[in-house]
Formats: C-alpha cells, structure tokens, sequence
C-alpha cells in the first residue's frame, strides 16, 4: 500500500533517478502496453513487429543523443551497472590490468574487486579531495599488460565532470580501450563520444534521459573486438534460431532474452523530450540553480559544500553537510518537516567519499534535474538554513 | 511452359534489429515494404525479413548497401 501522505514533495534526488517524468514517457508506455504488447523479433506478426520498432526506435534515439553513427552499436542492459558489468567481466581476463580512478561509484568497484580476486590487476589512480582528476597520473598507471582504463564521466557525490577526452587520448596512444560510465552525465551534458573518445559508454534510462527503472545499456564503439568481448548471459535473441550457438553481431550477442520494451518505449520518449528541448539548454537552466545552490549553501553557517564549487566543471549534484548535525539526520528532517527528498550517506561509493575525506559519515546530497525551478532551490535552502540554526543551538 | 516472373524479393537479414533498421532505411529512400515472416522454405529462423516489389529489387538492394543494412541472402518469390 502506498504510505505517501498528500504533502507536496521536493524532489532533489535526481541522482538517484529523476522525478518527475515527462507526461510523454508515461504516455510512450501506456501505449505499448495497451497498443503493441509483443514481443520483438520473436515472431512476424505485426504487433511483434511493431514491438522491434518500438525498441529500435529507442536505439535510434539514443544514438542520436550521444552521437553513435550506429544505433545498432546501442546495446540495452537492466540499467547502468549491469552495463558496467557487461563490459568489465566481458574484456577483462586473469593476467590483464586495469586502471580505474578515486571518485568510481560501486558499480565500477564492486566487479573490479571481484575480478581482482580472480587474477585481474587493478590500479586507482587518487584524484584530489575535490574529486579532480590528473589525466598524467592515469597515464603513468599504465603498464604494458594495461587492457582497459574505466572512469565515471561526473561524480555522483559531487557532480564533478572527469577529463575523459584527455584520459582517451592518452589510453588510446597505449592501444588501451576506455570504458566511461555515464550514469550521470547521459542526458545532462551534451555528448558526442566520438569527441569523447569513450570505446564504450555505459549509461542508465532512468536518470537524465527521463526514462523509466529497468532501462540501460551500453554502446560499443568500433575499436572494441567483438571476438574477445564475451556476454554476460547468453540464450534466446529472436535471431539464429537454429542455432544453439550465441550470435557474435551487435547487438544480440549481449541482449539474450526480452528486452524490457516498456521501458524502452517510455526511454525513447524521455530521450525526445530532451532533444526537442536541446542537451545544452536543460544544462544552462540547471547550471544557474546550481549555481544559487551552492552559494546559498556556502553562504549558511555550519555548512560546508564539497566539490569544486564551479557549476562550469560539475553537474547539478550538491554535496554538503552540516556542522553538528549527522548527514542522516539532515535527511530525516528535510523529508519530515519540509518534504524534501535527499539523498544522505555515501551514495554508493565509498571510494569516492575517501578520496573526498567524507568517509565514513557521508555527506547530504541535493541532486536538481530537468523539472528543478528557482523556487525549489530557495526552499530548499531555507530548509537548510534553518537546519543549520537548529545544530547551531545544540 | 514458361515459369511465372517473380512477384517480389526477399531480403533476409540477421535479426528484426536488422530488419527494421533496412525498413527504416527503404523508407527514408522512399521504397515501400512490409516485413514479414521469413518462409520456412528459405530459412530456418524465426525471425522477419523485408519484402518488396520485384521492380524495386535493385533499388532496394542499393538503399540497403548505402544504409549499411546487413544482408544475407536475396530471395526473388512469387507471392500473392
């Protein structure tokens, strides 16, 4: 049963997964739900084909979006992590190196970890306490067994956007790949992964895209060999039939059983809403909230506000905490007495929260998003502000 | 007694990604087609090809090459 009472809520978790969602996604999924409902590429009537244009549809949009020549190099996952796990567990073979960095979500950590206990070799390259990173140092982690280097493309602790093109340019003058998780910037920042340089570039559906949970994927650009890349899961693709061998072209090699077709369908959607809107614009408008966030934040005694502090060098994710009150604290409060939902503690990467000094306590974390107003941004700070007079008394 | 001319051309392609990626292509180029079933006889998948008018064989297979369409095989068939 839905325990949600009738206040009005402000949305800051965006980083975790947006909200709201464009009437148009909801509407994208109604309609394949109630219109196409098959399966795609399973069978030749037309409401499974129907369902394979559905899903195209969603390559095409993401193609589009992140500047893929191919949008059959678009390979969907469960979300960004499976996506992550897909590429890490797939290339990466005992006896390989890989190199990583100081501000990776556990999404990234968790598969290196385990793959370090079955023979990989990783190195993680510090960044500084603002979660910047110097692409010489990934450069002088590279050793000639080195097969792969993966780096976040923003924080998700503190929205600090990560030099991938330099890191590529120096991988790819040691023929190594990069793999880039996008969780956080697909959608938020304007990409092209040619000019990226990314090999592959994991992403979620749910977060900036404005899709549904359940969407994902992973695009696999041109220098990856497919021969050495193994799936994950393997089984019924709709393709080669009668075969009881795993298909080795894109996409099915890595897309056995259905697809969530939903998702994708309302995907593609939240992909449209933001291209008819332009990548650039959604950034503008969230980088000048950002920007009175962090003022105001740094401007309230008690508060300090991690990060670089320059909205031209991070998104729109905001990491603080409060003199005298605990990150846990300030969460149960904002949600309770103001309606404010936040995101408290170490998001997923204690990695990065050391590398920030915030370990173990964490941090309270505002994250704005597409649909973020002016207003939300004071209210939100008069929360804080209060917060921080209530700590100031104790 | 002659055989009778073919009345369209298959194209069968690696998969329904495939398929409507060359659908979408045809369309863009525009050539008409509908993709169907692949007949058992051609082929044992489970999958869709692209059917279109004998006379816009050639065009198609032009459209398709330009697109980038994997094709794997071409199948000229009489067909109601």
């Amino acid at each position: 049963m839905n325990q949600l009472d009738p206040q009005p809520v402000l949305y800051l978790d965006n980083a975790a997964t947006s909200w709201p969602k464009p009437p148009e996604v909801i509407d994208a999924m109604r309609r394949y739900l109630t219109e196409v409902g098959a399966n795609p590429g399973r069978s030749g009537h037309r409401r499974s084909v129907e369902a394979a244009r559905v899903v195209f549809g969603a390559r095409e949009a993401v193609a589009r979006l992140l500047g893929v020549d191919d949008p059959l190099r678009v390979v969907f996952c469960a979300n960004g992590t499976h996506a992550l796990n897909l590429a890490l567990r797939g290339l990466l073979r005992p006896g390989h190196h890989v190199v990583t960095t100081g501000m990776e979500h556990n999404s990234v950590m968790r598969p290196l970890r385990a793959l370090e206990a079955q023979g990989v070799e990783v190195s993680v390259v510090p960044c500084t306490s603002q979660g910047v990173l110097d692409p010489a140092d990934v450069e002088r982690a590279l050793r000639p067994h080195t097969a792969l280097v993966v780096m976040t493309h923003a924080s998700n602790v503190v929205g600090t956007i990560m030099p991938v093109s330099e890191v590529a340019s120096l991988a790819h003058a040691h023929d190594v790949l990069l793999l880039v998780d996008g969780a956080q910037s697909a959608g938020a920042l304007p990409v092209s992964l040619d000019d990226l340089g990314a090999d592959l570039f994991a992403f979620t559906g749910h977060k900036a895209l404005l899709g549904p949970t359940g969407t994902g994927g992973l695009i696999v650009g041109e220098r990856v060999d497919l021969a050495r890349f193994e799936p994950l899961v393997r089984g019924g693709t709709g393709s080669r039939s009668e075969s009881q061998v795993q298909p080795d072209f894109l996409p099915d090699k890595f897309e056995s059983g259905t697809l969530n077709v939903v998702g994708l369908a309302g995907l593609a959607a939240g992909i449209e809403w933001i291209l008819e809107r332009g990548v650039a614009a959604v950034r503008r408008d969230e980088a000048e909230l950002t920007s009175r966030l962090i003022t105001g934040l740094a401007e309230t005694p008690g508060v300090c506000v991690y990060g670089t502090g320059d909205v031209e060098r991070q998104l729109s994710t905001v990491s603080f905490t409060l003199a005298g009150m605990e990150p846990g604290e300030v969460g149960r409060h904002l949600d309770d007495e103001y309606g404010i939902a936040a995101r408290v503690g170490l998001h997923c990467s204690p990695l990065a929260h050391e590398t920030m000094g915030t370990y173990p306590g964490g941090t309270v974390r505002f994250s704005l998003g597409a649909f973020t107003t002016e207003a939300d941004v004071e209210c939100a700070l008069r929360a804080v502000r209060a917060l921080a007079e209530a700590a100031g008394r104790r | 007694m002659s055989a009778a001319s073919p009345t369209h051309t298959l194209f069968l392609v690696p998969s329904a990604n495939h398929a409507v990626q060359g659908e979408r292509a045809l369309l863009r180029a525009g050539l008409g087609c509908r993709l169907i079933p692949v007949p058992r006889d051609l082929s044992s998948q489970c999958g869709v090809c692209l059917r279109v008018r004998f006379a816009d064989r050639g065009r198609t297979e032009e459209a398709l090459t330009a697109a980038g369409t994997v094709v794997e095989a071409i199948h000229d068939v009489l067909m109601d």
